[in-house]
């Protein structure tokens, strides 16, 4: 299960970094702006607020071609939300401008040029900062080189995809990773290290295993045992489940209906959790034997507590996911099993319901549209009989788009972070080991 | 745990299982070896502290961890936090409890090899087996005739850490969901059991929709529409004891002998599964007129003895069958004051090692202090040695109503119904 999650790989700063600030004390880290355009502004912006605070922020127009299918609106939306991280005093060009005219670009104001390009499947936001020029323009480039330059990088969400073509919703092909573990219950897929390619791991009841997902191949690279992650329950479930996520912070947090709490492993270190399972998307959950609570609590007493959106009856599987609408509002969005089988998904202010679905759910915008879609396996006891299916919460309706057999079985599902051109990866944990459909 | 299927759907939860069974109502004991209610029950009402996988390797089950092998013994140590059905706290006091009780009832046949164990002044969740083997110890205590129980234990109003809590009543018990389970809740919210009736009574409950589960068919006058065959692994066998009024019959192996010449057609409606006799090498009954005794509260067995009766009845010689409770079956046991007595011994473990240990338990306990080395586990193989015949495994088949699942093992906690 997988959040829509903003991912910073990289800020380099070109010439000395002397001139970027370090965010104000008490600020909210920019791991909490959930948009990867949010993001990256706030990334860029922050470095830059001391000395830009009234800049006239100017977005470059990105080169149109195949290769590069950014529309150019990218830019002035990037510049735009650039200068509302520098302040009030800071304004943005409304035009995507090309590299010649900022040439003769005049004014007593510092001038922050931003640029947004693919690379891979991520947007690198690019920032230069001139200082003002010290004297009035005689002709010619009478702008310097820029005092600082930096970049970021993030994954790709719905606002961006407003500025790509679109993407189907189609599964090209389902084909086995990895033999896989015997007792997986949880999948997670996201960017853990921070070096942009995915890390796929797989929550047993005996060990958690990471391996990487890049083009196409999974390769493992490690694995911990449970049992030194937390005590064994003394009160398990007859039928076990468990739940993972990577969270923004890029700590994956894990638990199992088996373990006495759930964990949040950061690196090498393990930290206990102070609830049994962490609910995707943010916050935890307990037990109420043999289901799972509704109310999430928080998962460690220094953090704050996720209660919306809420459900009301217990749960047998959960799932969520911040998932980003086109004009860059995040939301949070978390669906769960009854014990009838039937999937509720809402985000506080809508609900709506899927009558049966299976105990494998995972809740992501897999066609880049903005509106989430729930990955289910199917409500049987048959393995042969199993399939994942997705479907798209549109307005009032849960609408069927896809829908692959998986005649091994679905034991846990995750979807991974967006590619540019396509649909994310669906990871699936079978009897057969691991599976992905892309 | 339940190891079958996880994800797609999750095994419905709730519902009701009814049961009706041909056993009287009585306490239920899981160190008891020689009751078959308890074992049929009981393993859903207490845990053992290991289980043994398909290829009889140990895991922790209520242990922490596997014993820990120490230079001189073995430690063994609880999962912190068990709590019983009952809402009692257990630790390693209860554990020595647990064991100094199973000693002295069933639990003697895996425990007679081993050391006693003592409190671990270290961890209050530990005990340690003194010069004991790690794994020996671990085997041990996977029988379910070693299961935790805490210190206050009362087969008249069992505890134990197991699916269901247990409240007895004069004709039979509820179980209902033990929220505390080591192991996990039940899948069914409840059990209702339905003692006191005989084989055909439990049959008719069947038909007549009164029961999910047919003991040992579909129905007494017909099949209940939609009933699914069932066979679940045996709980014990069903043994013929000789004892000292007996005579010179009551010699080791002669009630092998005598059992071959007990036709096998009859016992099989009656729950009893054993390989064809072979007439040659059997015995005829020549102890003149005697009471075969059997215990009253399980009246299939008390069917099964009619049987061996009229067969044993030959040659103007007088074999009548005896129902007796079962404190004095237990009685006339240990005093050996009986000419013949059918009786149940039950399965310890899986079939091998431990058919030989509850064997010889059943025989005589110090017996299995000392094991011999066995060429076969074969029971009836093992009891040609023995003051003991075994006349077939006592089998838990029949049908279930076509919604009810998971019974194929028997471990009730497992069991589910598809429309609770």
């Amino acid at each position: 299960m997988r959040a829509c999650v903003p991912l910073f790989l990289a800020v380099i700063f070109a010439g000395p970094p002397a001139g970027a600030t370090a965010p104000t004390q008490g600020e909210a880290p920019c791991t909490s702006e959930r948009s990867t355009l949010g993001g990256l502004a706030c990334e860029l912006g922050r470095a830059v607020r001391a000395q830009a605070a009234d800049a006239v922020v100017v977005g470059l127009a990105p080169t149109l071609s195949p290769a590069t299918p950014l529309k150019p609106g990218v830019a002035v939306a990037l510049a735009v939300k650039v200068a509302l991280t520098l302040g009030r005093k800071a304004s943005a060009w409304p035009l995507a401008e090309d590299r010649a005219h900022l040439a003769h670009f005049v004014s007593p104001r510092p001038l922050v040029v931003v640029t947004a390009k693919l690379e891979g499947d991520a947007l690198v936001g690019s920032l230069e900062f001139f200082a003002p020029a010290a004297t009035p323009p005689t002709g010619g480039n009478t702008r310097m080189d820029p005092s600082v330059r930096l970049a970021a990088k993030q994954g790709l969400d719905a606002e961006v995809r407003r500025f790509l073509p679109p993407i189907a919703l189609a599964a090209r092909e389902f084909v086995r990773l990895a033999p896989g573990e015997s007792d997986v219950l949880a999948l997670a897929c996201g960017d853990l290290d921070g070096t942009g390619v995915p890390v796929v791991a797989s929550v047993g009841r005996t060990f958690v295993t990471f391996g990487t997902y890049r083009a196409g191949k999974y390769t493992r690279i490690s694995r911990r045992e449970q049992r030194e992650l937390a005590p064994v329950a003394p009160a398990p479930l007859r039928e076990p489940l468990g739940t993972a996520w990577i969270t923004p912070a890029r700590t994956l947090d894990l638990g199992l209906s088996d373990r006495a709490h759930a964990v949040r492993l950061r690196g090498a270190q393990a930290e206990a959790l102070a609830a049994r399972l962490p609910w995707p998307g943010g916050g935890c959950v307990n037990f109420d034997a043999p289901l799972v609570s509704p109310r999430a609590v928080r998962c460690s007493k220094d953090e704050a507590v996720v209660t919306e959106p809420g459900l009301a009856e217990p749960l047998d599987a959960l799932a969520g996911a911040t998932i980003i609408s086109r004009a860059g509002d995040a939301r949070l969005v978390r669906a769960g099993r009854l014990a009838s089988g039937a999937v509720v998904v809402t985000d506080g202010a809508h609900e709506i319901r899927l009558d049966h679905g299976g105990a494998q759910l995972a809740l992501a915008d897999l066609d880049g549209d903005g509106a989430p879609e729930l990955v289910t396996s199917l409500d049987t006891l048959d393995p042969r009989a199993d399939a994942v299916v997705v479907y798209s919460w549109l307005g009032s309706v849960l609408n069927e788009r896809l829908r692959v057999p998986v005649p091994a079985g679905v034991r846990a599902l995750a979807v991974c972070p967006a590619p540019a051109d396509r649909m994310p990866s669906i990871v699936l944990a079978t009897s057969e080991g691991l599976w992905v459909i892309r | 745990m339940l190891e079958r299927a996880r994800a797609l759907g999750r095994t419905p939860l709730g519902g009701t299982l009814r049961l009706s069974l041909p056993f009287a109502a009585g306490p239920l004991d899981p160190h008891s070896a020689d009751d078959p209610l308890s074992a049929l029950i009981a393993p859903a009402l207490a845990d053992p502290l290991y289980v043994l996988d398909a290829e009889k390797n140990p895991h922790p089950s209520l242990a922490a961890a596997l014993p820990e092998q120490l230079a001189n013994g073995a430690r063994v140590s609880l999962r912190a936090g068990l709590v019983s059905a009952r809402g009692r706290a257990l630790d390693g006091k209860d554990l020595l409890w647990s064991l100094a009780r199973a000693r002295e009832r069933g639990g003697v046949a895996v425990l007679a090899e081993l050391p006693k164990p003592l409190k671990d002044p270290g961890d209050a969740l530990s005990v340690f087996f003194p010069s004991a083997d790690a794994k020996s110890v671990a085997v041990a205590l996977a029988s379910p005739v070693t299961a935790l129980v805490p210190r206050t234990f009362d087969p008249q109003a069992p505890d134990g850490t197991g699916a269901f809590r247990a409240t007895l009543s004069a004709n039979g018990a509820v179980l209902e969901r033990n929220q505390n389970a080591a192991r996990g809740p039940a899948f069914l919210s409840r059990i209702e059991l339905a003692l006191g009736g005989d084989l055909a009574e439990a049959l008719r409950a069947f038909e007549s929709e009164r029961a999910d589960v047919g003991w040992l068919g579909a129905g007494l006058y017909r099949a209940r529409a939609g009933a699914v065959s069932f066979e679940a692994p045996s709980i014990g066998w069903v043994v013929l004891r000789t004892g000292h009024d007996a005579g010179h019959w009551s010699a080791p192996g002669i009630a092998a002998q005598l059992l071959e010449r007990v036709p096998r057609g009859p016992l099989a409606p009656l729950g009893l599964m054993s390989a064809p006799p072979s007439a040659q090498n059997g015995a005829a009954w020549g102890g003149g007129n005697v009471e075969l005794v059997a215990p009253a509260t399980a009246p299939q067995l008390i069917e099964v003895a009619n049987q061996i009766a009229a067969a044993f009845s030959v040659g103007g010689q007088r074999v009548s069958v005896r129902a007796l409770s079962s404190a004095e079956i237990a009685e006339r046991r240990r005093s050996n004051r009986y000419a013949l007595m059918l009786d149940f011994v039950r399965a310890l473990g899986p079939p091998g090692r431990s058919t030989l240990l509850a064997l010889l338990a059943a025989a005589n306990p110090a017996l299995a202090a000392r094991p011999p080395n066995a060429s076969s586990y074969d029971a009836a193989d093992i009891a040609r040695t023995l003051p003991l015949g075994v006349l077939g495994t006592l089998r838990v088949a029949g049908a279930r109503a076509p919604d009810v699942r998971g019974i194929e093992t028997w471990q009730l906690g497992n069991v589910y119904r598809v429309a609770p």
